[in-house]
């Protein structure tokens, strides 16, 4: 019993002070963003993601690369953030602001994205664990006392509910981990093949966001919001999974 | 069934006879071809003229020529169909053989028809000096290899094709290999097959293509080109004589010989692009280029987008065409669309169509202004400058903002229209809380989330199977029976057992009775109420007990009989008659 009682404590011992060290390094990052130290801020910032991501890590860092200059990554960090919280009126403001700077249109989504896009991934998972949760208690309770619930029609509603609900859920989770969509990082030439020496396909400017069709070695076959195609460069894009 | 006949018959004369109508209205022409545009003096080219859907009236025949040897080598027929189209073909074919280096035209030709005269287009045939390399190793007998650029002077970004002519008596053979420094070339299209006659040989030419671009000027070279070929040598061939032996040419031997061919490399001057005279907005197309150019629509409102769609065709390097700067004032441009087409196999004649999409940003816009597009044409020598444009164009006030949709984001109306509102001119700074830090994973991959979410389904689970074992019940009153026998079987033998160690005969003997009451009532399937010892003798004896435990049986229920009169056991009996009760018990089970 002592023993476990000195694991629980050294394990709530470090645990608090990797919280105290984390606050420590995130207050460093904003004080050199504060001072206009952007490329620190931004590499303190990143060393800390390793640890973890927050919403308002990731909201600091996109700040700072707009600062940097760096228009492409700034768009990138806060559609990450705003994979985790979709509906924080600051991050969809300064994304929209930014998006503002970048000469190109962004790439149109779908209508189901939009209502998708509404909560995030675990605010789905949460509402459909609930629904199904409730459904699985009260058809537990039917058996028990099969003459108290008669009415099976708010059964089979509350059960179709949940399932769309899952639906809803497998959905955000694929619109979660697409990969499908990226931001250039670098005014670029995209080429019409994958290797260097292929002809121009078109300019890229840092910023402009490319639907991504396929990998070739180092290469991201890539589509514009106008629809041209062409061969881009890995190192050159960043993607928006957090 | 005359009548059903008559008809069937009628559609099909109709049938045939829209086929007829169909071929006669096929394009009738005469095409004439050549091999190869290039030859060395000396070496024969064949030259054909194809006569597309009509018959000649008489043979067609080629002018003489100062310089080339025309043979009559024979002709063809071939039909084709498919694609909707149907084509028969007559060729008549030629043997043209050069004794003198230069250029030769062989003029258009004339051929008569029923159905009118039909003329072949000109064609032009290079004659190069016969190359003397050819002769000097004895593997040139079997395979030699041509490098031949169709031209020796050009300007920077002018495309030059050339030919790679492969002659091989028989063997396989790799892609060429061809050295070209300071030029950008063009991918290999299927090599054309064709056949040449040197001396008394006759060779399986292989014609590749490419087109060099060069992108310097000065002395360059173009080649060497080596090819890896493998020669099919016959073994015989060198042992042939009168007494070898007689089935010799029959089982033919081929020996596989690989070797590395090559082709000398050919001087090409490239000049630079003139200086004088260039457009400011030359932007490095070389070539012979025409324009089109449209705008839609031309009346919108202030902020809609207007497409402009310019099509560029010609020859030159069409890859490297690209639109000027279409940044005008009032207009917000994007990045174009851009879709290339290329019309011949090298890529030299091609079409690129630029979309590009502009949004006027004031009513005071009237039109769409000229675009222009700057090239250098090098068979003029000299800039010339395409226009399209302008275009008027009718911009209304807007009804609605002016701004550009950002579709990708989140929609939040009211926070949109609220940073609308606020004119935000700067980024909302940064948060000075860290907020939960951890993987942004979602919960659905923690293992704690599957196990929570397993409770409620387990509990599901859980009652269908007792809600099942219920019915199953419910639904078997044998099964009921013996389990509430069993129940209260196993509750009374505690309670024996507790009144044989008190020693109450009676009691012990009443609960004893009503144990074996309902063993042999669930045993025999008849209520438990009223059984006695002589009321089970018949039904009893029918079963398969062993005969040792129906007298245990019997002497029990004798006891509980007699204990009701005279109840004077000790504590012993009472334990001898519980070890019997549970033998008895054990039969019946």
């Amino acid at each position: 019993m002592i023993n476990y009682a000195l694991i629980v404590l050294i394990f709530s011992l470090s645990e608090t002070t990797a919280l105290h060290a984390n606050s420590i390094k995130f207050k460093n990052a904003n004080e050199l963003f504060d001072s206009k130290n952007y490329t620190e801020a931004i590499q303190n910032y990143n060393d800390l993601s390793t640890n973890g991501v927050s919403v308002n890590l990731l909201f600091n860092l996109g700040n700072s690369y707009y600062k940097a200059g760096e228009v492409g990554k700034a768009l990138s960090s806060y559609q990450k953030a705003l994979k985790l919280a979709p509906r924080n009126p600051d991050l969809i403001k300064n994304f929209n602001f930014v998006q503002k700077q970048v000469p190109t249109p962004p790439i149109p989504i779908t209508l189901s994205q939009k209502l998708i896009r509404k909560l995030s991934i675990d605010e789905w998972i949460f509402i459909t664990a609930f629904l199904s949760s409730l459904f699985f208690i009260l058809m537990g309770i039917k058996q028990f006392y099969p003459s108290h619930i008669k009415n099976r029609f708010w059964m089979k509603i509350s059960g179709a509910i949940a399932f769309i609900f899952l639906l809803f859920s497998l959905y955000s989770l694929s619109d979660y981990y697409d990969d499908k969509r990226a931001f250039v990082t670098k005014d670029i030439v995209v080429h019409t093949g994958p290797v260097e020496q292929s002809p121009e396909s078109f300019m890229a400017k840092d910023g402009m966001e490319l639907f991504v069709l396929g990998h070739n070695g180092n290469f991201i076959n890539v589509k514009s919001s106008f629809g041209t195609v062409g061969w881009i460069d890995t190192d050159a894009v960043a993607f928006i999974l957090p | 069934m005359v009548k059903f006949a008559t008809g069937k018959m009628i559609r099909l004369s109709t049938f045939i006879l829209t086929l007829l109508i169909a071929n006669s209205a096929y394009a009738q022409r005469a095409v004439a071809t050549l091999d190869r545009s290039t030859v060395a003096v000396g070496e024969g080219v064949g030259f054909s003229i194809a006569c597309e859907n009509f018959q000649p009236s008489r043979l067609p025949s080629l002018p003489s020529i100062s310089g080339l040897q025309i043979s009559n080598s024979g002709s063809g027929r071939s039909f084709q169909l498919g694609g909707g189209q149907q084509i028969s073909t007559l060729t008549y074919n030629f043997l043209l053989t050069a004794n003198k280096i230069g250029t030769f035209v062989i003029p258009g030709i004339s051929i008569r028809s029923n159905s009118g005269v039909f003329k072949t287009q000109s064609l032009k045939l290079r004659v190069v000096a016969s190359d003397s390399s050819d002769n000097k190793s004895q593997i040139s007998d079997y395979a030699f290899i041509r490098l031949i650029p169709i031209k020796d002077e050009a300007y920077v970004g002018e495309s030059i094709p050339i030919e790679i002519q492969l002659f091989l008596q028989n063997g396989q053979f790799n892609m060429p290999e061809l050295s070209a420094e300071g030029f950008n070339l063009t991918e290999y299209p299927e090599p054309r097959s064709s056949r040449a006659q040197k001396g008394n040989t006759i060779y399986q030419v292989r014609t590749f293509q490419t087109a060099a671009t060069p992108v310097k000027s000065g002395n360059l070279k173009i080649g060497p080109v080596k090819m890896d070929v493998v020669l099919k040598i016959r073994q015989n061939q060198r042992r042939r004589s009168p007494f070898s032996d007689p089935f010799d040419g029959l089982l033919t031997r081929y020996q596989d010989v690989p070797v590395k061919i090559e082709a000398k490399a050919q001087n090409i001057t490239v000049k630079p692009l003139p200086t004088n005279g260039r457009p400011d907005n030359f932007n490095g197309a070389v070539g012979q280029f025409s324009i089109t150019a449209k705008a839609s629509p031309l009346e919108v409102n202030v902020g809609d987008p207007v497409t402009i769609n310019i099509e560029m065709s010609g020859q030159g390097t069409i890859e490297s065409l690209s639109l000027p700067n279409l940044e005008w004032r009032g207009f917000k441009s994007y990045e174009p669309s851009v879709l290339s087409k290329k019309t011949d196999p090298l890529g030299i004649n091609g079409i690129k169509v630029f979309e590009q999409v502009i949004i006027p940003e004031k009513e005071t816009i009237k039109e769409v202004p000229r675009i222009e597009i700057a090239y250098f044409d090098p068979k003029a020598e000299s800039y010339k400058i395409l226009s399209q444009g302008p275009f008027a164009l009718k911009v209304k006030p807007s009804t609605k903002s002016n701004l550009i949709s950002t579709t990708s984001l989140p929609e939040n109306d009211s926070s949109d229209l609220e940073d609308e509102k606020l004119k935000q001119s700067e980024i909302i700074w940064i948060k000075y809380e860290i907020g939960p830090l951890g993987q942004a994973t979602p919960f659905v991959t923690h293992p704690t989330f599957w196990l929570l979410q397993s409770i409620p389904l387990l509990f599901f689970v859980g009652s269908l199977i007792w809600r099942r074992k219920k019915n199953a019940l419910a639904d078997n009153p044998k099964l009921r029976r013996q389990m509430q026998v069993e129940r209260n079987t196993r509750q009374s033998i505690k309670k024996l057992i507790n009144l044989a160690e008190k020693n109450k005969t009676l009691e012990f003997h009443k609960e004893l009775a009503v144990v074996l009451r309902e063993q042999i009532g669930l045993k025999l399937d008849i209520p438990a109420e009223g059984i006695t010892g002589d009321s089970i003798n018949e039904s009893i004896a029918k079963s398969n007990i062993k005969p040792k435990a129906l007298d245990k049986l019997y002497m029990l229920f004798n006891n509980c009989d007699a204990a009701s009169y005279a109840a004077s056991h000790s504590t012993a009996d009472l334990r001898k008659c519980l070890i019997d009760l549970k033998e008895v018990i054990d039969e019946l089970k």
